[in-house]
């Protein structure tokens, strides 16, 4: 992972992570920040990919499995939370690393046909970084819009 | 019954009942001697009787022939017969009556004639007195009277009855003595001949009896001697054995002897092998002693590093927990750095040295994150390490309880190998002491043995003596149903 070029623009910088196997980026300017986990309280009859409500910053945010949303099963171990902005709203994603920032625009396609409807409407590009999927994820459109 | 008979009952019973038909004939022969002895004497008695009476008869006819010479012849001469007759009648008359005392009859026909002769008597003199001194005339009328005569008459008549029943009881007793004497002749007789038959009998009784018994009792006898000699021939046999296998015993026996001495000697020299090997084991024992206390100071030492290693290793873990605080707060500090490159980011060109540092600053936290994970993995092996040292020096720990607990085995067997060798050495002078008796009582037992088959000599002669006599005894068993048997004899 290449990180930190004085010229690199700052509307480029991506957060990079990993969940459920997957290397996923997010761009900074939709990051509010990344912490150890905290608890998580349970929501009944939530989404699946909803782990539950976290307090963070005195302020209750759903917790969204990023596995789950990427792979369909349940990621068994979150090392980290990672606050983003969804529109006007914040959301915590559960991952499992927080690998860094990285300064280069991330290449990538859009999903082909075969996995567009596959894959969830969240990821917004598909690449490939060190023989490993790589995945873009727009994170306006990780929640729905209510 | 008859066969539990001994022999002098039956020749008791067979001479005593002709004894006592002898002893029958001897009663009844002495009781008959005796009756006509009686008889004897009753028949004097009664001619004796009639002897007086002829006596007083006679001097009565005395009497009264003196008195008729007398007066017709006047001489004095005559009057010889009168006078005895007067002299002696009364005597004469006092004896007839002691001979009638015993019978009533014959005493009243005596008071009779007594009075009669003595009224004779009286009388004749009257006619005397007359012709003395009347003269012839006188007195021959006084005869003629006839007075005298009737008394005479009847003194006649009175002698005759007694003198006639007198005969009959002679007559009597003659008869009684014939049927008596008659009687003894036939009991003596067939008495005699009973005595005989009897004695015949039983003698034959008893002599087939005896003859039965004794040649049973001689057949045994005959029996008893053969089996007697062949006992004896056995037993002078069995004494000949006897006396080669004393011999034979003796030989042996001062072979064992000499060979009970030998094993003393060599229960002697297992003494003092015993004895060194005590010696040896003891200080063995001591030695072994020695090196326990050795493995215990080892296995205290051990026990030190134990405590060593396992204080290293709880070192370890403390640094284990420095260096996870330090790997925490690396981590923090890569958070704090990536919210301070997001928080730089968002403050666009003012924001971009901040940035700088902000990613220097999590270079560094990864550096000493990648720091903690080298030293936790050193950690590990030391951690590791100090456990393989303390399983290593546990091991040589247990090791060193196992080589203490053995040396305890060791030194509890050199100690049993000390006693079993003192056992030993005990038992083996023991066994000195108890063959020296043996070969004490093994003498003894020699000089006995030698005794026995003097002894033995001394049986053999006797069985050989014993044979001849057993064989003197059958041909005397022999001679003896001979002389009982003829006829098997023969």
């Amino acid at each position: 992972m290449q990180t930190g070029s004085m010229k690199t623009p700052a509307e480029r910088l991506s957060l990079v992570i990993r969940a459920g196997g997957w290397l996923c980026a997010i761009p900074v300017q939709d990051v509010v920040e990344t912490m150890r986990p905290l608890p998580i309280e349970p929501v009944r009859e939530a989404p699946p990919f909803v782990r539950g409500v976290s307090v963070i910053r005195g302020e209750p945010l759903p917790v969204v499995d990023l596995g789950f949303l990427l792979r369909g099963t349940e990621t068994a171990d979150a090392r980290r939370f990672v606050t983003v902005r969804t529109g006007n709203r914040r959301v915590a994603l559960a991952v499992d690393e927080v690998v860094g920032v990285s300064r280069e625009e991330p290449a990538g396609k859009s999903a082909p046909p075969l996995l567009a409807e596959a894959i969830a409407v969240h990821v917004e590009r598909l690449a490939a970084l060190d023989a490993q999927a790589f995945a873009v994820l727009n994170t306006a459109r990780l929640l729905p819009v209510t | 019954m008859r066969r539990s008979w001994t022999i002098g009952q039956q020749l008791a019973v067979g001479f005593g009942l002709p004894i006592l038909l002898i002893i029958g004939l001897g009663l009844f022969s002495f009781r008959t001697s005796h009756q006509q002895v009686d008889t004897a004497r009753r028949v004097a008695h009664t001619h004796e009787v009639i002897a007086d009476i002829v006596d007083v008869l006679s001097l009565v006819k005395d009497a009264e022939t003196g008195q008729r010479g007398f007066i017709i012849s006047g001489a004095d001469e005559f009057l010889t017969p009168y006078r005895t007759a007067v002299d002696h009648v009364n005597r004469e008359l006092t004896e007839l009556g002691l001979l009638y005392a015993s019978s009533p009859r014959q005493q009243a026909r005596f008071e009779v004639l007594q009075g009669l002769v003595r009224e004779q008597v009286l009388k004749l003199g009257d006619p005397i007195a007359v012709r003395q001194r009347d003269g012839l005339e006188v007195a021959a009328k006084l005869v003629a009277i006839g007075e005298g005569k009737r008394r005479m008459d009847e003194i006649r008549r009175i002698t005759r009855e007694m003198i006639d029943e007198e005969r009959a009881a002679l007559a009597e007793r003659a008869t009684e003595a014939e049927q008596a004497a008659a009687w003894h002749s036939n009991v003596v007789g067939f008495g005699t001949v009973g005595t005989i038959v009897l004695a015949l009998l039983a003698a034959t009784v008893v002599m087939r009896t005896l003859d039965r018994q004794i040649g049973s009792s001689v057949q045994s006898l005959q029996s008893a001697s053969s089996e007697l000699q062949a006992a004896a021939t056995q037993q002078a046999r069995g004494a000949k054995g006897q006396v080669s296998s004393s011999v034979e015993a003796s030989a042996t026996m001062r072979e064992l002897v000499a060979t009970a001495r030998q094993i003393a000697e060599s229960a002697q020299r297992v003494t003092l092998v015993a004895t060194d090997n005590a010696t040896a084991a003891r200080a063995g024992e001591q030695t072994v002693v020695a090196a326990r206390t050795a493995i215990e100071t080892v296995k205290q030492q051990v026990d030190r590093i134990v405590g060593h290693m396992l204080e290293l290793g709880r070192r370890s873990q403390d640094i284990g927990a420095i260096v996870d605080l330090i790997n925490e707060l690396s981590e923090q500090t890569n958070i704090l750095a990536i919210n301070a490159t997001i928080e730089a980011a968002g403050a666009g060109d003012a924001g971009r040295r901040f940035a700088v540092i902000a990613d220097e600053i999590r270079r560094l936290a990864d550096r000493v994150g990648g720091s903690t994970k080298d030293i936790r993995s050193l950690i590990e092996e030391v951690r590791g390490a100090a456990n393989t040292s303390v399983m290593a020096t546990e091991d040589g720990a247990k090791a060193a309880d196992a080589c203490a607990r053995q040396f305890v085995e060791m030194s509890v067997s050199f100690s049993r190998i000390a006693g079993s060798v003192e056992s030993t050495a005990d038992a083996s002078r023991e066994i000195e002491l108890s063959t020296r008796q043996q070969s004490t009582a093994v003498e003894q037992a020699s000089t006995a043995i030698a005794e026995v088959a003097q002894t033995a000599r001394e049986t053999d002669a006797s069985a050989a003596q014993m044979l001849e006599t057993a064989v003197q005894l059958t041909s005397l068993a022999r001679q003896l149903a001979a002389l009982i048997r003829r006829e098997t004899a023969a």
